[in-house]
């Protein structure tokens, strides 16, 4: 990680800049997401209080996708999708979810307040951008063994093994982004998401994860008026 | 610690890498660094710059300022050229308005107004008869110098018009803009000849060799593009080239009818001649460039740029 880091800033500083003036009216991102979640190892719901789903996943990691299309000077608006996958669940004294697996599909309206490309100077191919939006979507979680246990007066009733759970909350971010042809850049970006969700099989009904984002940046169409 | 030390010490390595390149240039002294409008007086000579709303007469020599022209004009100049007699001074601006000023006096003779966007290229012909200009209103418009009038107006372009040039005999002419193509008339009946295709996207620069029989083009989908023109019935493509992956904003063709220099939005401009290839970078987007008339056998060219003003090349120095 910290050798990744040495080559941006390497990238970055020693670039030479060169004219991006003419900027892009719609952006496609795509990139590699490396998360991990928020929160305590325990949730409570009521007076119930149970291991948590989402924070004892130490693996969590997908795609993102973003489409922005620029409507002022230093503002744009997009959507974003994020496809994230985690595993490896682990509590300290409890194995509820063990060998679980959970899948989070987050859509996302976004609005990203972004820099300029400047005439000249390190501005001239680095942009820098904040972003915050809205974030919906389903959490499904697919169980190794049953999580209750059901019993009814006619017998065995087959166990939920699985879980689809939708969420709704707010995410918000920074980020830049580094140009590399006037067609195409590499994006660094730090998001944090905030959800809310009301599941049956798990007690958590919020959850909190941050996503550092990492891939291109595509400029589809570009403003073709150099002399505006 | 060690590593950014290390970055530390490449990137002053590589900045003063950079800085060294820089040398080969020198800069010509205009308030604003963005320039669009740049020609040289026939004999190359005088290099004049639409400098904001004012034009600035260089010495190409000494590169000192020789003089200052107020033509009125209230928004930036995009285009100016000279008159191949040295008698006539045409600009167009971000206000829509032409100005045809007498050198001599430096009078401004005729405010002409027909057009609705930018204008963003205007020529006159080599035999100081027409005025040919085009804008962002999609328009191209022949005005006759000689009696004041609109011979023929060209609208309903799909796109903006981004150049036009006249052929050395001021026989043909040629529009260039967003829509692709290459447009040839005839300058006499104002009767189009040709619709050339073979750009892929728009139409940045066009200029025709002294020769006759050699017509340039480059655009936003890198290719430098020669057509063969001395057969009028028969234009079609020479040679096709890719130079690079970014737009190539503009170009122009040298005496010698056999060297061209193109320009780019990434601020790269290459000078193609019969024996090399001169590949120079510059840090911010060209967007114009011209040879220096008059050289001979030694290039030198002038780049007008959106964000270093205007910078004189010595290719011998490269």
């Amino acid at each position: 990680m910290k050798k990744l880091f040495s080559v941006l800033i390497f990238v970055l500083l020693g670039s030479n800049s060169r004219a991006q003036l003419p900027d892009n009216k719609l952006n496609l991102s795509i990139g590699y997401s490396y998360c991990f979640f928020h929160g305590s190892e325990m949730a409570e719901e009521g007076t119930m209080i149970a291991p948590s789903l989402f924070s004892n996943y130490n693996q969590l990691m997908g795609f993102t996708l973003k489409c922005f299309v620029k409507q002022f000077k230093f503002l744009s608006v997009g959507v974003g999708y994020s496809s994230l996958f985690a595993s490896d669940w682990e509590a300290k004294e409890f194995q509820t979810f063990e060998g679980s697996k959970l899948s989070i599909n987050a859509f996302s309206p976004l609005l990203q307040f972004h820099t300029q490309h400047a005439k000249n100077g390190i501005f001239n191919k680095l942009k820098l951008n904040t972003e915050i939006g809205a974030s919906l979507g389903p959490a499904k979680a697919r169980f190794e063994s049953p999580v209750l246990e059901i019993h009814g007066q006619t017998g065995e009733i087959p166990q939920p093994m699985t879980e689809t759970g939708f969420f709704y909350g707010i995410v918000a971010g920074l980020g830049f982004e580094e140009v590399i042809r006037n067609q195409l850049g590499i994006f660094v970006s730090y998001n944090y998401h905030l959800n809310r969700i009301k599941p049956r099989l798990y007690a958590d009904n919020r959850f909190s994860y941050s996503e550092l984002a990492l891939g291109f940046k595509v400029k589809l169409a570009r403003d073709k008026h150099l002399y505006n | 610690m060690k590593s950014a030390l290390l970055i530390c010490i490449t990137f002053v390595l590589v900045s003063a890498g950079f800085s060294q390149t820089n040398r080969s240039y020198m800069t010509f002294p205009t308030e604003s660094k963005t320039i669009f409008g740049i020609c040289f007086s026939p004999k190359g000579n005088v290099l004049a710059v639409g400098d904001d709303t004012r034009i600035k007469f260089f010495s190409t020599a000494t590169m000192k300022l020789l003089g200052t022209l107020n033509d009125g004009h209230d928004k930036m100049i995009m285009t100016i050229d000279i008159s191949r007699d040295s008698s006539l001074l045409v600009s167009g601006g971000k206000d829509s308005l032409i100005m045809i000023t007498e050198l001599s006096s430096g009078r401004v003779k005729q405010t002409l107004k027909y057009h609705q966007g930018i204008i963003t290229t205007a020529k006159i012909s080599p035999d100081s008869k027409f005025l040919l200009s085009g804008g962002t209103d999609k328009k191209v418009v022949l005005y006759d110098l000689v009696n004041h009038q609109i011979k023929i107006e060209y609208g309903g372009f799909a796109e903006d018009i981004t150049s036009v040039a006249f052929g050395p005999d001021s026989d043909i002419f040629a529009i260039a803009g967003g829509d692709h193509r290459i447009h040839i008339y005839d300058t006499q009946s104002g009767k189009l000849i040709v619709s050339l295709s073979g750009h892929t996207n728009w139409v940045r620069g066009i200029a025709f060799s002294g020769d006759n029989e050699k017509l340039f083009s480059c655009g936003d989908d890198s290719r430098l593009i020669t057509w063969n023109i001395a057969n009028r019935n028969e234009i079609k493509l020479k040679e096709s080239a890719k130079q690079g992956l970014n737009w190539l904003t503009c170009l122009d063709v040298n005496q010698d009818s056999k060297s061209c220099v193109v320009g780019s939005i990434n601020g790269k401009f290459k000078i193609v001649t019969a024996r090399s290839d001169i590949n120079v970078r510059l840090k911010a987007p060209v967007t114009k460039i011209l040879f220096v008339p008059d050289q001979g056998f030694v290039l030198m060219v002038a780049a007008a740029t959106n964000g270093l003003g205007v910078v004189l090349i010595d290719a011998r120095k490269l």
